[in-house]
Order: C-alpha cells, then structure tokens, then sequence
C-alpha cells in the first residue's frame, strides 16, 4: 500500500470509543488505497464503522493509531485550521441526510462552501449556478430545502460538496434516504463527475449503489477487505 | 449576491427567531433587574438632593449658635459688605400645644431675607403673633388653619445652667396663637439643617415679634448666607462686623481711668483672656466667687462674696495657705488679725448641678477699710435674682440658701454695701479654686485713658470670629455631600436582586445551550464544508451580540416600569427602609446607557461561557445529543469523595475549632460554613447522580427507578436545576431567618439596651441630677425605689443611625461617664484589650486634641465609612478642632446615630453645654407604668420623649428587617424564574425523549405508567435541592435561632416552600400528562 500514486492512503488506522467498561474498538487495523480518478465503495453491515471511517478521512475525528495520507501528505492529525483547509479545498462531503442549511435557499448552501475558499464572489456565482444547472435545479435555486424533495436536496447537497473543486468526494450513505428513483438519479449524477474525473469514496449498505463504484471494500470486525 | 458570515448569521438570527426571542427573553428580565435597581439609586439620590435643596434652598452658609444672641442687624451689615443675601434667624426650642395634643418643635423667628434665601426665592408674609406651620407640624400637633394653640418657649437665657448661682428652673414664656396657613416646602417649610431625610416639624414667626417677647429685642442666633457666597469673604465681612454688643460684654466707665468689662454670661471666654493679656492698656482680670462661709475659730461669716484680683498688692503666697486680705467688716465679724488663718466653704462648678464643696485655708495677709462705692460693688458679678434683690432673704438663686443662717449684720451688709466682696485673694489663687469650663475672669478692669469703645475695638483685632464661635458652616456642602454619599439604594438594590440577575443569566445560558445544541448539526455540517472553527464562532457572536443588544434594549423600558414598581414597594409595604422619605421618580440617560452597557457585557460573557462549553467538543460530539460527560476514570471519583468529604468536614472544623462566640463575624463564619455545606451537598449529589446507572445495574428496573436513573442521562442539566433550586432555598432561607425582632430579654445588661428599661430625649436640657435627691425633688419625681439613671449630655448634630438614609460626616455626640456603662452593652471590637472596653473613653490619647470615641459597629462601617483606629474631625466650641479617635465598635445598641466620648471630654469640646438631653433609665419591669407617669409629669418643661428601650431597638431593627423582606421578595421573584427554566429544561427534555415515550406507550407502558416515572424522575431532582438547600442553611442559620432577638419568618419561609413545591409539583404533573397524550404512531414515524 506504498504507492506514491495514491491519491488517498491509510495505513494500519484504529479507532475506539470508551465506554465505562473500557474501550470498544470499530476499527482496529484498516489500510486502504484510493487512486486519482477511482469510485470505491466501502459495504459492510450496520455498526461496522463505515461512517467512522470516512469521518476519519473527513478529518472530522482522529485515529488512535495510523496514518492517513492525501497526495502524499499526512493529514491524520492536522491542527484545526490546516485540518479545515483541507476540507475546504481538498474534500468534499455528502451526508445520508443531506444537512443543507434549512435557512439558505439552494444557491447560498452551495455557495457555503466559497466562504473559506476565500473565492471571489463572481467566480463562487458562477460555479454554483453552472453546477445547478448541471443538477437540474437551476429553476429552483432559490428554493429553500423544505421546498425542495428529498432527492433534490441530496443533489444540491452534491453541488455544494463540489463546488470548491475537492480533489476526494467523500459520500455517506448517499441514498440512505432516497427512494429508488432518486437514488437512480443521484447515482447517475455521480457517475457523471466520477467520468469526468471525481475520485469518490462511498460507503454504502446498498447494493445499487455499491455496484455504481469500480472497486469494493467489505468493511467487518473493524478490518478492511476488497472484494471485487 | 454574497454568502458571508454576517448573511448566514442573519439569515440564522430569523430562522431561529423563536429560540433566540427565549434567549432575549432571559436577557430582558436581566436588563430590567439591573436598571431598575440603579434607576432607584439614582430616584432616591435625587429625592435626598431635593430634601436639600428644600431644607436648605439659597442657603450655602450658616452660623449657628445655640444661646449665645447677637444683634439681628448683623445680617443686613454683612449682605452690604459682600453684596450676597444674608438673613438672621432666631432659633428656639419650643412646643405647641392643642386641643389635639403636643409636639415639640423647631420655632424660628424669620423676616422677610430669610424668605428671599429659600427655594421660591420670593418674600412671605408673616404678620405678628401668627405662626406658620409647616405640613409635618400641622400633621403632628393635629392642627388645622385659624385654630388657636399655645405655644410655650424656654426663655433665652446666656447664662450656662451648670452655674450653681443660676435657677434652676429656666423661665419659660406661654403666648397663645393663631395658626395661619401651611408653609410650603418651596417657601422653606422643610427648613432645617439636620442632614437628615426624615421631614422637620418647623414653626415660623416673626422675628421681632418673637425676639420681644422672649426679651432680648433685635437679637438673633442664626446667620444664614445665600449661594455663590465667598467663605473668606463671609468670614472677613463677620470679622469686622462683630461688636461688643454681639458678642454680650459689657464696657463701663468706673472712673476717668478705669473701664471695665463684663460679660452677660458671667465668666469671660478664655480666648477672650488671652487676647487682653495681649493688649497694650494695662489690665486687671477679676475672678469673684461666692463663698458659703468664712470662717475662723468658733466664729463664721455666711454666704459672702470673694475677689481675685490680679494685682501685685495681692501676691499669692505659699500654695497650701495662700494669702488673704480681709476687709475690716469681715475681720471685725470674724475677729481677725494679721497672721491668722481663716477657712473658706464654696461650690465648684460639676456637671448637672451636683454642689460639691470644697473648703480652702487661707493666711490673713492684711486688713483693709471698706469702701462703698460703685466700683467695688462691680466686682460682684451680675446674677439675676441676687443683685437686685433688696435683702439677702430675697435671694432666688440655685444654691441652696439656708435663710436661717443670715444674721442681722449679714442683712445691713447687704443694705449698705450689697455685693461688694469682704476680702480679696490673689487672682491666680482664685483661677485656681474657681476656674472652670466657662472661663478664669468674671471681669476684666483696664487702666488708662482709653474709652470703652477704643478697648472694645482693639480687642476685636485680637480676635476672629471663629475664636468667638461664630464660625460659618458649609452647611450646603455638608447637605451635598450626605446626600450624594447617601445609602446607595442602587447598589443595595442590585445586591437584594442579584439571585434574579443570576436566575435569569442561568435560564438565559440554559436556553442559549439547548439553542447550540439544537444547530449541532447545522454546525457540523459547516465544519465539513471546510468552515474554520473561529469562522463559525464568528458567526454565533454576531448573532449573539444581535440577540444581546436586542434583548437589552427591550429590557430597558423594562426597567423603568420595575423600578417604578419597587417605588411604590418601598413607598407602602417597604417604607420602613426609608423611614416615609418622599421619593419622586428619577430617570437618569447615563443610567439607561449604562445598564445597557453592563447588561449587554454580561449576557455576552454568559453566552461565550456556553459558547465556548459547546465549542470544547469535537466536531462529531456537536452534533450528537446522545453525548455523555460521565467520566469513568477511577481517580475522578476518588477526587469526589475528597473534595466531598473536605467541604463536609471544613465547616465543621471551623465551627468547633474557630468557636466563634458573639459579634457580627459569628454571623459570617455560619454562613460561610453554610455555604461550604451547600457546596459539599452538591458534590454529593453530582456524584451519585452520575452513580445512578452503576447502582442499578443488571436489575430488572421498576418505573420508580426508571425513573430515578433517567436523571444520569443528561446530568449537566439534573444538576443545573439541582443547584438553582439549592441555591435559592438556602439564600432565601439563611438571609431571610436574620430578621430581628422585638427585643425578648431587654434586661440583659449585654444586650443591645444595656439593660435599660426606658430611653428618653428631651428637647431642652435637664439641668439636675435626678439621680440625687435634689434633683428629684427638683422636678417632683416620685419614682420607684430603685430606679437609677444614666445621663448623657448632648451635643447638636445628626443622627447617624440606620433611620437616616444621608451620610453623615459628623454623628452627634453624647458625653457619659464611662464608669456608669460598665459592663453594659456588647462590644463588637476594641482597640487592645482593655478589662473593660469603657475605660478606653478616659485613656489618654497622647495628644490634647484627640478625644477617644465609641461608637456603634454598624454605624462605624457603613454610616460613617470608617474602621476602629480611624479618627472623625470635629470643630468644637471656639473654632477649636478635635479628632474623635474610634477605639471601640458596640454591637447593635440604643446608641446607633451618635458618638460617645467621655463627659470629661465632652465639656472640653463643648464647655457652655449644661445639663443632658438623653437620660437612660434602669428600673424593674413591673415599675415601668409609675416610672413612666412620673418622669412625663416631672420632666414636662423639658419636653421629654419617652420610649421603651426595646421598642427603639426594634424601630432600628425594622430597616433590616424591611431589607430583609426584600430580599425575601426579590429571591422568591428568582426562584420563580429558576423555576420557569426548570420548566423549560423539563419541556425540553420530554420533546427529546418524545420518540421512546412513543416506543414505551407501543411496548404496552399506559399513561399512568408514564406518568409515574416522569414524576420520580423530576421530583427527585427537586427533593435534591430541596435538600442540598436546606442541608447548608441549617449552619447558616444557628446564630439566628440562638439569638433572643431573633424572629425568623417562619410563615413566610413555610409558605415561600409550600409554593415552590406546588409550583415543580404543577409543572412536573402537567409537562408528563402532555408526554403521555402523544400521538404514537405520528412519534415513531418521526423517528
């Protein structure tokens, strides 16, 4: 797992939670290898600490042990404002629950993300109605979410995690709250930015969407295993 | 368009708009609580600088004598020389008295300058033999317009009454008088110069009128200068101004080469005496006294007069048997030759009149030829009631004359020579046996060709008005300052309100949290888009700072209206705090700024404080709701025990080692043991809460104790209302049980009284001992066998008691003999440890002018803001000053308002006080009526109030008292707030779990069921601090229960706890009933 071309790399990551009895461990030795460009998909069954994992790589929690390497570098337990930079610049993040900001209409939580960027506020305009334009929203981009289906929040939701450019897609349980059009819809919209170069790690306990990536991982007794 | 942090914080400031009103909401009731105390500091500062401005009106500078009269013109020559309006008042101590009872009062004799110096500015008319009452007189002597009344006024009198030549009994004058109409407070109505807020009971005549029937015509003793006067200027204006007259000497022409002078008052002043001896003119000062007899052998002279003369033909002699000239009358009567020794009997002068006789021997030194003429009948000095009398028998003096010792011969003495005395002794011997606090000279003989009034005048360059005791006194500065020094009833108010500003800042930070906690989601999701943590708590400050200042700003008319309500509070059920001052409302803009101003920093700090509590979590942990702040480090429970265990066993060390025994720091050391009780207690509760799902582990759990583990889910917030509620109860309980009342054992000479039965203040002086059977006979006192009294001279001044909102700089002071309170009262502190704390009044100071003071503890510290070892300077008579050096702090007594000093000292300060104003009496309880009949009928030219010592105690009990029940008030108001956010707290927690209700209700739990374990839930938490609270008043409040004097509210406290438990009972009921009606299937769908 030494490749220099990874884009992503962790090595030997663990992560526990105490509980008064002690330590319980969701992921005890987990390495893992995303390329540039590649859609990987991580199943595995509830509880396995899938969403562990992608919050580690989010940075939005620090492994006990590990390292966790983006181009290279080690990112595993960067000061908060380095670490925000990255989030900013380098990831992107779509929840299950999509988490757009119930007091912004479309447009401003897309644009939510340009804020840190520092991005001008021309170029942030124009980005964030090209990619709702290329979700099909560009008519409801002044909707707010309670205005707007489930699916049409989960496809904003994917224009505002893009909008800075990230070089990593991170994706938790993206059609966990979809129906079966939707999550149709969303995986189609997926699979368009992954041709167009996105690199996506998703983890999923749907089968539908775990077929959409080019490699899969089956996450189990806190250790990673790839299977096709 | 833009998206910045300011957008979003708008944009989240209206989508929340109801969570952030709740916020606002904690932030009003904070911001009104703290400009509504500071908007009534600021009423009743403007309410005592109105009573000055009232009282005193154009007035900045005053003289003020009390018997010493001078020429009323003086006023007119000082306004022409400084060019400012003076006026001359004639002030005398009266009563009036009608159909509708009595009361003593403050008569002035005014004319029309007076009325130009007050607040109208305008002239007043005042037609004679009419008196003008002001509104508290009419109201206190039950008099109404054109009614007629009588009004009865000591004769002035220049002559000290401790003089034994002087009567006893001082002439009093009776004019009968029609009322005319009420005199408003803008025409000086209020007029007066206590520095007090409590309304004087004032009458006003015309000061001619009134100068004429009191017989000393053209005279007045108060000189009142207008504002903008120049003090230097007033003071040099007086200077040149005084004359002879003013001051009461009286120059006559004895021959072509001799003047003499005299004074009306008997004695010259000393300062008087050391400006002759300045004087070129050669001068001979002249003591005469009355001796009882002379006598030598078996032969004896009565009642005759002696002369001290200073003259080198009466050398002294040797000390013990100085040298006496006799004249040939007296040395025939006595059969006398040169050489033989002669013994003389006399009084000296002592306090209240008590005749003490002293006997001196004498050497006859040499016989001379008695000459009658008008000169050696001068040296008699002039005392009313002997030198006009036609034969001895006549004699009306104070000293008891026995008749039948006056012979045939002693009667054609009189006849032929009256006064003229029978021998003459040096004058220094005479300075020596006749000397006292009035003076050494009661004449004064000049040589030379020079006129009286050339005398008179070169004399008056030696000396300054203030060396005469005409000295001016800032009186508008004094007024000034005790007013803006006043009780600051803003502070007082704020510190009575704190547990409100600290309920509403706890519901404010409670709410604010849940409000975080609520957007945990919101927050993470930002951090995931690469939002920096500072970025985002960028964004929660705008929006806290908007919700502060709108909160604030709303709180400030909020403010207005509570502070117009704790007016009326402390104008009805509260006015024992102010003693029925008249307060007007006062809106002050600087205030309102700073109100808001401290409002706004505050909640902000509340908010950060939450804030920042928030933001010490990761970011995963803001988003969760099911996070726990159990801590399962073994060591962290092991610093509960100790921590617990120490703030248990802390008080009780103190209490035991510490022994604290009586005095004011008993007091303290209880409450703060109390205190660390409280604390102890909620540690012990935050550790066995977060023990509660260990103790019932692995048990099949009933609801009750469903119920009782639920309160570990969330322990922050269990414990939150846990110490509130705690909190609450042990403040408002601890405080609240320190009222006093009634005194039980007033007997107890070291309680508060002294062990005296009765305190009475009379309005004119009680010449006599009436202790002594004299003087009892004096004033036909027939009193129980027993009954002894303490009599205190007094001093003018103002009362700096508890009863008196305005600072006072200067308190009264009362003279004792130390001897006659030992081991009475209680001392709260002593300078060094004397055997008996009274004795420290006769120490020496080490320095002349610094006179060592008692006074009472509370009045030391808060009236007067000073501390054991401090001094308080003084201007006595003569312009002299003194330092008062405190050495001892009684504890709560009947002398709060005043200083005492030793009487020694007293007459030091204050030689031409007679007599006492304030007489303590010690008698059985079951002679206190016959005690009482007595001393009002025998005292009555006195003008005597009577009052039992324990219902004076009690009266300066009631502004505690009264600052208790509000505090009271105003806790039971925070408590009522802590109890609206334990409301919230529980509604919140039941929204949260709304989902498991729906699961328990489907698992087959009925309402009745739910209901039952959300109640042993939440009244666990209230019987906690319920308990916590009571746990640590119970030390608090020992000393209270201890004290006789103590009467705790125990109804109100009863009743305060029964409303709180109905209150969380309510609530808690309620709040479940609401859970256990959801919508099942609608709850589970949701979730």
């Amino acid at each position: 797992m030494n490749d220099s071309n990874n884009l992503l790399e962790l090595s030997a990551v663990a992560r526990s939670y105490p509980e008064p009895a002690g330590r319980i461990p969701v992921l005890t030795s987990i390495d893992l290898a995303v390329n540039p460009g590649e859609w990987v998909a991580v199943t595995g069954p509830s509880g396995s600490g899938k969403t562990t994992l992608l919050n580690l790589i989010a940075l939005l929690d620090t492994p006990d042990s590990g390292s966790i390497k983006l181009d290279g570098r080690e990112i595993a337990r960067l000061p908060e404002n380095q670490a925000a930079e990255l989030r900013s610049l380098q990831l992107g993040m779509i929840f299950q629950l999509h988490h757009l900001l119930p007091q912004c209409s479309a447009l401003e939580n897309v644009l939510l993300p340009t804020v840190p960027a520092k991005i001008d506020s021309e170029t942030a305009m124009e980005r964030a109605r090209s990619l709702l334009c290329r979700i099909g929203l560009e008519s409801r981009m002044n909707h707010f979410p309670g205005q707007l289906s489930g699916g049409e929040c989960q496809r904003v939701a994917v224009a505002r995690a893009l909008i800075n450019s990230p070089r990593l897609l991170l994706a938790d349980e993206p059609t966990g709250a979809l129906d079966l059009h939707a999550t149709d819809a969303l995986l189609e919209l997926l699979a368009g930015f992954h041709r167009d170069g996105m690199t996506i790690l998703m983890v999923t306990h749907s089968e539908r969407a775990a077929a959409a990536a080019q490699r899969r991982y089956v996450l189990s007794d806190g250790k990673l295993a790839q299977t096709l | 368009m833009r998206m910045n942090c300011l957008k979003l914080a708008l944009r989240n400031l209206r989508y929340y708009l109801p969570h952030n009103l709740t916020t606002a909401a904690g932030i009003m009731v904070a911001t009104a609580v703290i400009g509504g105390a500071l908007i009534i500091g600021d009423s009743v500062r403007a309410s005592l600088l109105k009573l000055v401005s009232d009282r005193l009106g154009k007035v900045e500078y005053a003289v003020i004598q009390q018997e010493n009269y001078f020429r009323s013109a003086l006023a007119g020559e000082l306004a022409e020389k400084t060019k400012t309006d003076c006026a001359a008042v004639l002030q005398v101590e009266a009563f009036l008295a009608s159909e509708h009872g009595a009361v003593k009062a403050n008569l002035y004799g005014v004319s029309r300058d007076f009325f130009r110096l007050s607040p109208a500015g305008e002239e007043y008319p005042l037609p004679p033999d009419t008196v003008r009452l002001n509104r508290a007189a009419m109201q206190a002597a039950g008099i109404k317009t054109g009614e007629t009344a009588l009004l009865r006024i000591l004769k002035p009198d220049r002559m000290p009454a401790d003089i034994p030549m002087t009567s006893l009994d001082r002439a009093t004058t009776a004019l009968r008088v029609q009322c005319g109409e009420i005199i408003s407070n803008s025409h000086f109505g209020d007029f007066s110069m206590a520095n007090s807020q409590v309304l004087p009971v004032n009458i006003f005549v015309d000061r001619e009128w009134l100068a004429e029937k009191l017989g000393i015509p053209g005279k007045a003793n108060w000189l009142l200068a207008t504002h903008g006067s120049n003090l230097a200027e007033l003071t040099g204006a007086l200077n040149k101004s005084i004359t002879a007259d003013d001051l009461g000497w009286k120059f006559s022409k004895l021959t072509d080469k001799e003047v003499e002078l005299k004074c009306d008052r008997v004695f010259i002043p000393q300062q008087v005496v050391n400006a002759i001896d300045k004087l070129p003119p050669e001068h001979r000062l002249i003591l005469t006294g009355f001796v009882n007899k002379i006598e030598s052998g078996k032969f004896s002279t009565p009642y005759s007069f002696v002369c001290g003369m200073q003259d080198k033909s009466y050398p002294e002699g040797a000390e013990d048997c100085p040298n006496i000239w006799v004249s040939g009358w007296l040395a025939g009567d006595l059969s006398l030759r040169v050489g033989d020794k002669v013994r003389m009997a006399y009084y000296i002068i002592s306090p209240l009149r008590v005749l003490v006789e002293k006997n001196t021997e004498f050497k006859v030194a040499g016989i001379y030829t008695l000459k009658d003429n008008q000169a050696n009948r001068e040296l008699m000095p002039d005392y009313p009631g002997m030198t006009d009398s036609e034969s001895c028998r006549d004699w009306s003096t104070g000293l008891p004359i026995d008749t039948s010792l006056i012979r045939q011969r002693d009667e054609a003495y009189w006849d032929l020579y009256r006064g003229t005395p029978k021998a003459f002794i040096s004058y220094k011997t005479a300075a020596r046996i006749w000397g006292n606090r009035f003076g050494e000279a009661t004449a004064c003989r000049f040589s030379g060709k020079n006129t009286p009034q050339e005398i008179s005048d070169k004399l008056l360059t030696q000396l300054s008005a203030q060396d005469l005791n005409l000295q001016w006194t800032p009186v508008l500065q004094d007024g000034l300052h005790g007013s803006r020094n006043a009780v600051d009833f803003g502070q007082l108010f704020l510190g009575l309100s704190f547990f409100v500003v600290a309920a509403a800042l706890l519901l404010t930070g409670v709410l604010a949290g849940f409000n975080l906690e609520q957007r945990g989601r919101d927050i993470l999701t930002l951090t995931a888009l690469g939002w920096e943590r500072r970025r985002i708590i960028r964004m929660l400050f705008i929006e806290h700072s908007a919700v502060v200042v709108a909160g604030a700003v709303c709180g400030i008319p909020m403010a207005v209206l509570y502070a117009k309500g704790l007016l009326w509070g402390i104008a009805s059920v509260w006015s024992g705090a102010t003693g029925q001052t008249r307060l007007f409302f006062k809106l002050n803009s600087a205030t309102l700024l700073l109100t808001f101003a401290v409002s706004c920093a505050i909640s902000l700090l509340v908010l950060l404080i939450v804030q920042s509590k928030f933001f010490k979590k990761r970011p995963l942990e803001t988003a969760s709701q099911q996070f726990s702040d159990l801590k399962c480090n073994r060591q962290w429970h092991k610093d509960i025990w100790l921590r617990t265990a120490g703030a248990l066993l802390f008080p009780a060390a103190v209490i035991i080692l510490l022994n604290p025994g009586q005095g004011q720091a008993r007091a303290a050391i209880f409450f703060g043991c109390g205190s660390l009780l409280l604390t102890g207690s909620l540690l012990l509760c935050k550790f066995f809460v977060r023990r509660l799902p260990a103790l019932f582990k692995n048990r099949r759990p009933g609801l009750i104790l469903c119920g009782l583990r639920n309160c570990s889910r969330r322990p922050g917030r269990s414990l939150a209302a846990i110490a509130l509620l705690s909190c609450g109860i042990f403040l408002i309980t601890a405080v609240s049980v320190n009222r006093q009342g009634v005194l039980q054992d007033p007997a107890r000479r070291a309680g508060g009284t002294g062990g005296f039965t009765l305190y009475i203040e009379t309005a004119l002086p009680v010449l006599a001992d009436i202790n002594t059977a004299a003087g009892r006979l004096h004033y036909h006192l027939d009193l129980p066998e027993n009954t002894r009294f303490v009599q205190l001279c007094a001093a003018p001044g103002s009362e700096a008691s508890c009863l008196n909102l305005n600072r006072v700089s200067r308190p009264r002071i009362l003279g004792v003999v130390p001897e006659e309170l030992a081991s009475r009262f209680s001392f709260a502190g002593v300078i060094g440890k004397p055997s008996s704390p009274w004795e420290l009044l006769n120490c020496d100071s080490g320095s002349n002018e610094i006179i060592p003071a008692i006074a009472d503890m509370a009045v030391i510290n808060w009236s007067l803001g000073r501390k054991l070892g401090d001094t308080i300077e003084y201007v006595g008579e003569n312009g002299k000053r003194w330092k008062l050096l405190l050495v001892g702090g009684l504890e709560n007594s009947l002398f709060q308002g005043s200083v005492l000093i030793s009487r020694q000292n007293f007459l030091r300060m204050f030689p031409d006080i007679s007599g006492s104003k304030v007489i303590l009496a010690d008698a059985a309880p079951a002679d206190l009526k016959p005690l009482v009949s007595s001393l009002a009928k025998g005292l009555t030219v006195a003008g005597p109030q009577i009052e039992r010592s324990a219902l004076r105690m009690a009266r300066y009990n009631v502004v505690q008292n009264t600052y208790l029940m509000i505090f009271l008030a105003l806790g039971g108001l925070g408590l009522i707030i802590g109890s609206a956010g334990l409301g919230v707290l529980l509604l919140r927690n039941m929204l949260e779990r709304l989902p498991e209700f729906a699961w328990m209700r489907a698992a087959g739990f009925s309402r009745r069921d739910l209901i039952t374990m959300l109640l042993a839930e939440h009244l666990f938490i209230f019987i906690c601090g319920l308990c916590c609270g009571i746990i640590g008043a119970a030390a608090a409040i020992l000393p209270a229960l201890s004290s006789p004097a103590g009467s705790p509210p125990w109804s109100e406290l009863a009743i305060f706890f029964a409303c709180l438990l109905l209150t969380a009972g309510t609530v808690t009921f309620l709040t479940a009933c609401y859970a256990s009606r959801l919508n099942i299937v609608a709850s589970l769908r949701n979730e």
